[in-house]
């Protein structure tokens, strides 16, 4: 049933998968495990941080419409919003660095981010 | 539409037809699709059971009926559920993802069965929406999703492509006439020019 080509193309995709999850599984561990600030961008901006050691509830107006993003228990999670399929509030609470939300119809991006400015420092020389 | 039997069209009239009922079964798929999110591992996720039409397109039809398919497929998903933000993903995935298709098809057809072409079909369209994602967002950061859905996509794949291998050479007993008039025209480019007018 599986030619010999078909078996390549998903071996490559997988080995390919696998290891990039392999690597940003020790990236990950390597910055500090304890989250600290959730950066809200819109447009690739950095518009705001927020501790996640607060309570905050508040909503930001992104791509023609709004996002409330509401932070608690060490969390950040966006509430409510009106774009289209939610995906963004479907995310639910998001409290490990390095993980993140994006609400695509607003270009807005929420990324949870240790405290340790080393790790602040990787990140942006891998982004720019 | 007056036109005589042996005239020659850009799209002929059994293509339209076939466009139209392989799109219907694109939009129905669609909204089945999106009964079943996949948003718990990873964000706006799906099966992409859809791409099963868009490949068997690849083997029935021609290219240039298959790209309609493709484009209009984009153009009425994201006009009935996702909103005009959602063009550029889906345009930026399903091109990608047929053009892989496409070439993987004609370049290597006996080597390579469905199930190959439409894993890495599917690959391709999950690489366009992330890069399509990363320009709109000016971030590499959804990249880190990307490991993800390519493991889905080898799942999905695999699926998609065993329902496309039994599902072509079925239809190509169905559907004679069409892959004869296809043959004729691979084999004498030529008389196009002289037919037509």
């Amino acid at each position: 049933m599986f030619k010999r080509l078909d078996v390549i193309i998903i071996v490559a995709i997988m080995a390919l998968a696998l290891s990039s999850l392999a690597v940003s599984a020790v990236v990950r561990n390597m910055g500090s495990d304890k989250a600290a600030y959730a950066e809200i961008y819109i447009d690739g901006e950095l518009e705001r941080a927020v501790s996640l050691d607060e309570e905050a509830d508040f909503t930001v107006e992104a791509g023609g419409g709004y996002n409330r993003v509401v932070v608690e228990d060490g969390s950040v999670r966006i509430a409510d919003a009106d774009c289209g399929a939610k995906v963004c509030v479907h995310c639910g609470r998001q409290s490990i660095p390095g993980s993140m939300i994006a609400c695509l119809p607003h270009r807005l991006v929420i990324k949870v981010t240790g405290d340790s400015e080393k790790e602040e420092e990787s990140v942006d020389a891998i982004a720019y | 539409m007056a036109k005589k039997p042996g005239a020659k069209s850009i799209i002929k009239r059994e293509e339209v037809a076939l466009t139209g009922i392989f799109l219907a079964f694109i939009l129905a798929v669609g909204v089945l699709e999106r009964m079943i999110p996949l948003d718990f591992i990873v964000p706006g996720a799906r099966l992409g059971f859809s791409n099963v039409v868009v490949l068997v397109s690849i083997y029935i039809f021609r290219f240039r009926i298959s790209l309609i398919l493709v484009l209009l497929k984009c153009l009425l998903t994201s006009a009935l559920a996702g909103g005009p933000s959602s063009l550029i993903y889906s345009l930026s995935g399903s091109l990608l993802s047929f053009v892989v298709m496409y070439i993987l098809v004609k370049a290597l057809d006996e080597r390579i069965s469905p199930i190959g072409v439409s894993v890495a079909g599917a690959a391709a369209h999950s690489t366009g929406q992330i890069i399509a994602s990363c320009l709109v967002l000016e971030s590499i950061g959804m990249f880190a999703y990307l490991p993800v859905l390519l493991v889905l996509s080898v799942i999905s794949g695999v699926l998609v492509g065993f329902i496309v291998k039994n599902t072509v050479p079925r239809l190509r007993v169905i559907m004679p006439k069409l892959q004869r008039d296809d043959d004729k025209q691979r084999a004498g480019g030529s008389q196009r020019s002289n037919r037509r007018g």
